[in-house]
């Protein structure tokens, strides 16, 4: 045998042997189940990154509405703008800026709020607005059937109260309710 | 533990319709199997192109690979998880214990070298998206001189350098941030991301896969891997006749020439460079690992600690007016500014020490490369270089040998030769 | 292959290769100039429909300004989901168009191939070689040329942390007790917060022209609104102007200046914000523990000084958003350091610093807007309890850990300035332009339902705190009435208007009640069930602070200058 090819083989082993035991090191922690990235909507600032950061041109992050939360007002604070010039669908009366929070008239005083959700965009105006005067149902989730689950979540790295970690993909959301989880 | 919250509007008490309260949809994971079925997909990448390149020696075969594979490893699942991202998770994995790695990025990130520990870089023939789109768009090569091309190989390794210290301090990913690809399979992406993946592009239709060359960090592990590999792509099928025909066919410049014409002669001045650059090489690590520390500090502004901590003290000592969100929603919250300032200063040391590993790491790599160019190797035959051949397969048919085995014409030589 | 066939296929397909790649480029300007406008920002963050909406504010009925912001909202929508549609679609045509491209020029190209001619290349040169290689090093030493130069320019870019604290020290620590906390003035109407001082004198009478009953009066070099605190022989002041904050020792027998101690936290000094002229850069009261002073100014710096002058610590808290400027004096509980900095709804909170030190202890976010009231520190069923006021809670904290003990709503005032005050065993709290609550300050949670004891809307200060000796509770409002009440049941015992304004909270002592006007004026009335007043004098200046009491008399600050009044008994 060449000089060559031994010193090849030895290296080659050598090689094996180190990848051998990086795999081993890093193997016990392994984990068999997959994790997906999501938003904690206690930690939500509504800032309006989730609708630009996404590397998605439509961002994966949408509202959701957590019904048994809300209060079904009247003058819903997520829905309409501050001081109102109506209490109607006009759209100089609308925070969504593409209409996808919908009002509809259920019983006096109770009205619903739903989410249309290919058209809302991720930017939490009604977020904010339900959270600092309302109850806070209305929250962000990234919804897992459009999220590429990247690496590394480009809105995870601009978030800037750090609201976005990876959990189980067992139990993908994080939704608000009555009770909080701490 | 669960802490009721008080609601400032009190839940509707639905008296006259009986409306039901609605649940939110949660649209749910894709399932798990489709992950082993990557895994599957690309072991049998991996085994096919081995064959295809090394036994069958068929570059048609290895293009209709690169195609698959850009179609499934690229457009279908947009690029991620990647090979040469997997560095990052596997380096994060190996420096903080709390850290997993999915098996999947596992076995994206081992498979490809063990493979090309024997095979050669059969991943990069047509298993990897990024590597096979570049060979696709290839139509005029112009060969890059060899200064530029062995500098400029450099890159890859000072970048496989930083990928590691920002992964291992938790400042982020960056190859993921800055992959230039990814936004193309993605079809979206930010704007200047898009750009440079088109520019690279446009580069590689002229140059031959610049991002594989001189960019790419897995790139460098698998150089690494192949250049003791078991097998490894013979440009003749039979023995080299010293034709020459095959010399200028890579486009990549893998290809070495054989000393058989022209012997190397040792002259006591390339002994004399081969000493300085021994000595030099301790001298380069030292230099680079003082440089790095030095560097570490700026390093450290990445991670979003840093990053807030240092805002804050601008924002306490009244060098910026505003607050950013980020500041805000920190001084709106309860955790101390010691114990952030604590955890930043931590973080800063971390770095400081990364970065000194990383520039001993660049010191050692520009010391080997200097080294092995003072070197010059006898060799009896033309061959594709272990580490850079890319097994792109186009020097097959130019060998006349390999025409004979095909059983096609082999052309004449031309009636005239030029000194 | 025949010939003309080889080169229709060679022309046609260059001729698809060119069509597609024109295509690709056409399409790749178009969703470049598209992604320029930013497809959802554009969307969400128009600064035109912000405008508009405030236009529409300010003339609701409008009804064309509504037109204009419909069809404009329509618009930016159908813009940005055309955008999202046209870049999605266009991707992919771009896609299929370069596939194309590539196709038909590799066709081509594989069509017009040239065979390698390696004679005509010339033989190789083993000396160029060599060259080669040289070139090859030197390019590579460059590029660590290049990243050296990189790492060294990065060097000066170095991220700039504050230092690491100095470690704690280990102090012995001296808690005073009881009797040397109420022998002393410590804090902002005394140690407890009542404004109540026995034994003392309040002299009656004083002349600051002819100097009868006036022991010394010395200039103070920096302008505050904070009041004076004595431990021992010594008096302490703060005060501040732009560029410097500093606290002040006299000594309290001659009035002397005995150090003047200018404070600097480390880094830049974080420069004043805007204050208004009634609350000056010094408002917060100093607090002392028997061996430092501790002091809070507008700029947010919290100092610890001891008492031969010396800087312990000073850090920054800031930067405050205090429309009128910080005004809560520091409260203490053995070496727990308290400051209360209510700016805001998000951004209100409870610090506690560790004393010697300067660091946190702990810290408690507080749901409550701007305020300028006074924490006092008082003991209820022998358990220490911090006792805050802010719009719209009172609450009480275990001054220990920060943990909140009750809450009782009831202030709605936007500008809450009175402090609250412990007597009678209730927690006396007052809601300017509402009522006063008596709070007994036992229960958990919120208890605004059952522990309020009586409440009464005669006679609510505005900015000066109540008073009390325990046994008589006195309220002064802002335009200068005087009630006398009970602190346990809430009944008026009397009232007198003196007319005038008050900002300086009134002091009990000798049996005696005393409070100063805006103007200088002192008043100084019986401490007892009926109203009679027994003096009334001249200061000579301005006052807003309140008055420390000793054994023999009262130090008063005036705008200018600090006074010690006693009780003149015809010698002097």
């Amino acid at each position: 045998m060449n000089r060559r090819h031994f010193l090849s083989g030895g290296l080659r082993g050598s090689l094996l042997l180190a990848l051998g035991s990086v795999l081993g090191a890093v193997t016990g922690r392994a984990k068999a189940r997959t994790t997906v990235w999501q938003i904690d909507p206690w930690q939500c600032t509504a800032c309006g990154r989730c609708a630009t950061e996404c590397v998605l041109e439509l961002s994966a992050v949408k509202c959701v509405h957590s019904f048994d939360m809300c209060g079904y007002c009247q003058l819903c604070t997520g829905y309409f703008e501050p001081d109102p010039n109506r209490l109607n669908t006009a759209a100089e009366n609308q925070l969504c800026p593409t209409g996808a929070l919908q009002r509809s008239f259920i019983e006096e005083p109770y009205y619903e709020y739903t989410i249309n959700e290919p058209l809302c965009v991720g930017c939490a105006k009604c977020v904010k607005g339900c959270t600092m005067f309302g109850n806070g149902s209305l929250h962000l989730q990234i919804r897992q059937d459009r999220c590429l689950n990247c690496n590394e979540c480009a809105i995870a790295r601009a978030c800037p109260a750090d609201a976005i970690h990876r959990v189980s993909a067992l139990q993908p959301y994080q939704f608000k309710s009555r009770e909080r989880k701490t | 533990m669960s802490q009721a919250v008080a609601p400032r509007f009190p839940p509707p008490e639905f008296t006259e319709t009986s409306h039901v309260l609605p649940v939110p949809t949660a649209p749910g994971v894709p399932a798990v199997w489709f992950q082993y079925l990557d895994v599957a997909v690309l072991i049998a990448a991996l085994v096919f192109v081995s064959w295809l390149l090394l036994r069958r020696r068929s570059r048609a075969g290895v293009v209709a690979t690169g195609i698959f594979s850009i179609l499934y490893f690229g457009f279908w699942k947009k690029g991620c998880i990647c090979s040469i991202g997997s560095i990052q998770n596997i380096a994060q994995a190996l420096s903080d214990s709390s850290f997993g790695v999915p098996l999947t990025v596992l076995f994206f990130g081992f498979t490809p070298l063990i493979f090309a520990l024997f095979f050669g870089r059969v991943f990069c023939a047509a298993v990897c998206p990024h590597g096979a789109l570049q060979d696709l768009v290839l139509l005029k090569p112009i060969k890059v001189p060899a200064w530029l091309d062995h500098s400029l190989r450099m890159l890859a390794w000072i970048y496989l350098g930083l990928a590691v210290v920002f992964a291992v301090t938790g400042g982020g990913f960056i190859i993921c941030q800055y992959d230039p690809f990814v936004p193309l399979f993605r079809l979206s992406g930010s704007l200047t991301m898009v750009l440079l993946g088109v520019s690279l592009l446009v580069v590689g239709i002229f140059v031959g896969r610049p991002y594989c060359r001189f960019l790419c960090p897995y790139g460098v592990l698998l150089g690494l891997a192949s250049s003791v590999s078991k097998w490894r792509v013979r440009i003749t099928p039979d023995t080299c006749t010293q034709c020459r025909l095959c010399e200028e066919s890579c486009p990549f410049g893998a290809i070495e020439k054989s000393t058989v014409e022209a012997p190397v002669r040792p002259q006591a001045t390339d002994q004399r460079r081969l000493l300085l650059l021994l000595v030099l090489l301790p001298i380069l690590i030292a230099t680079g690992a003082g440089l790095g520390g030095m560097a570490g500090g700026a390093l450290a502004r990445k991670h979003r600690v840093v990053n807030l901590a240092e805002r804050l003290q601008l924002e306490n000592t009244g060098v910026v007016p505003d607050t950013t969100d980020a500041s805000a929603t920190f001084r709106a919250g309860t955790r101390s500014l010691e114990s952030l300032d604590a955890e930043a200063r931590a973080l800063r040391h971390r770095y400081t020490v990364a970065a000194r590993w990383c520039g001993a790491w660049i010191g050692l790599v520009v010391g080997l490369k200097l080294l092995s160019l003072a070197i010059l190797r006898k060799r009896p035959d033309y061959e594709a270089n272990q580490s850079r051949c890319l097994g792109c397969a186009r020097c097959y048919r130019y060998c006349p040998q390999e025409l004979q085995r095909l059983g096609l014409p082999v052309p004449a030589p031309p009636a005239t030769a030029v000194e | 292959m025949n010939p003309r066939n080889q080169i229709f296929l060679t022309q046609s397909s260059l001729a698809v290769a060119i069509a597609s790649g024109v295509f690709v480029l056409l399409m790749g300007g178009l969703l470049l100039f598209s992604q320029i406008h930013g497809k959802v920002a554009g969307l969400t963050q128009s600064t035109q429909l912000v405008r508009l909406h405030e236009e529409l504010r300010q003339h609701p009925r409008d009804e064309t300004l509504k037109q204009h912001i419909r069809q404009l909202d329509l618009e930016l929508r159908q813009k940005s989901f055309t955008d999202l549609r046209l870049s999605h679609n266009g991707a992919r045509a771009m896609i299929v168009a370069s596939a194309l491209f590539l196709a038909s020029a590799q066709f081509a190209r594989s069509l017009r191939r040239k065979l390698p001619a390696p004679l005509t290349w010339g033989p190789r040169r083993p000396a160029e070689e060599i060259r080669t290689s040289r070139n090859a090093q030197y390019a590579v030493a460059t590029v660590f040329g290049v990243v050296a130069a990189a790492a060294v320019g990065l060097a000066s870019h170095a991220v700039q942390l504050p230092p690491p604290p100095l470690p704690m020290q280990a102090v012995a620590v001296h808690f005073p007790a009881v009797a040397e906390l109420r022998e002393n003035w410590p804090a902002f109407r005394g140690f407890d917060g009542s404004g109540y001082r026995e034994p003392s004198t309040l002299p009656a009478t004083w002349n600051v022209a002819s100097g009868q009953g006036v022991r010394w009066k010395t200039e103070v070099p920096l302008p505050g609104m904070s009041s004076p605190i004595r431990w021992g022989n010594d008096l302490f002041l703060t005060g501040a102007n732009a560029q410097t904050n500093a606290v002040f020792k006299f000594d309290a027998a001659t009035g002397k200046l005995v150090w003047s101690a200018a404070l600097h936290a480390p880094g830049t000094r974080m420069p004043n914000p805007s204050v208004s002229e009634d609350t000056s850069f010094a408002a917060p009261t100093p607090v002392t523990d028997g061996q430092r002073v501790y002091a809070i100014f507008a700029n947010a710096e919290v100092a610890a000084v001891d008492f031969s002058g010396k800087q312990i610590w000073c850090r920054n808290l800031g930067p405050l958003n205090n429309p009128y400027g910080h005004a809560s004096s520091l409260a203490i509980y053995q070496d727990h350091l308290l400051v209360q900095l209510d700016q805001g709804e998000t951004t209100s909170k409870l610090l506690a610093l560790n004393s010697s030190t300067g660091q946190e202890l702990w810290q408690t976010a507080r749901p409550i807007a701007c305020s300028w009231a006074s924490p006092i520190v008082t003991e209820v069923a022998g358990q220490p309890q911090l006792v805050t006021c802010g719009q719209p809670w009172v609450i009480g904290y275990n001054p220990v850990d920060g943990t909140e003990l009750w809450r009782v709503k009831g202030l709605d005032s936007s500008e809450l300035s009175p402090s609250p005050v412990y007597a009678g065993g209730k927690v006396i709290a007052c809601n300017p332009g509402g009522a006063v609550m008596a709070i007994r300050p036992d229960g958990q949670g919120d208890i605004t339902t059952n522990n309020v004891a009586w409440k009464t809307d005669s006679g609510v200060p505005s900015v000066a705190s109540p008073a009390s000796d325990g046994k008589r509770l006195y309220l002064l409002t802002g335009e200068g009435q005087l009630t006398c009440l009970d602190p346990e049941t809430g009944q008026v015992k009397w009232s007198h208007d003196f007319g005038d304004e008050f900002y300086s909270s009134p002091v009990i002592g000798g049996g005696r009640v005393l409070i100063v006007t805006r103007k200088g004026l002192a008043h100084i009335v019986e401490n007892a069930d009926q109203f009679r007043e027994l003096g009334k004098d001249e200061l000579g200046e301005d006052c807003n602070a309140t008055p420390a009491l000793d054994r023999q008399g009262l130090y008063l600050r005036g705008a200018k200058h600090l006074f010690y009044f006693v009780e003149d008994h015809g010698t002097q």
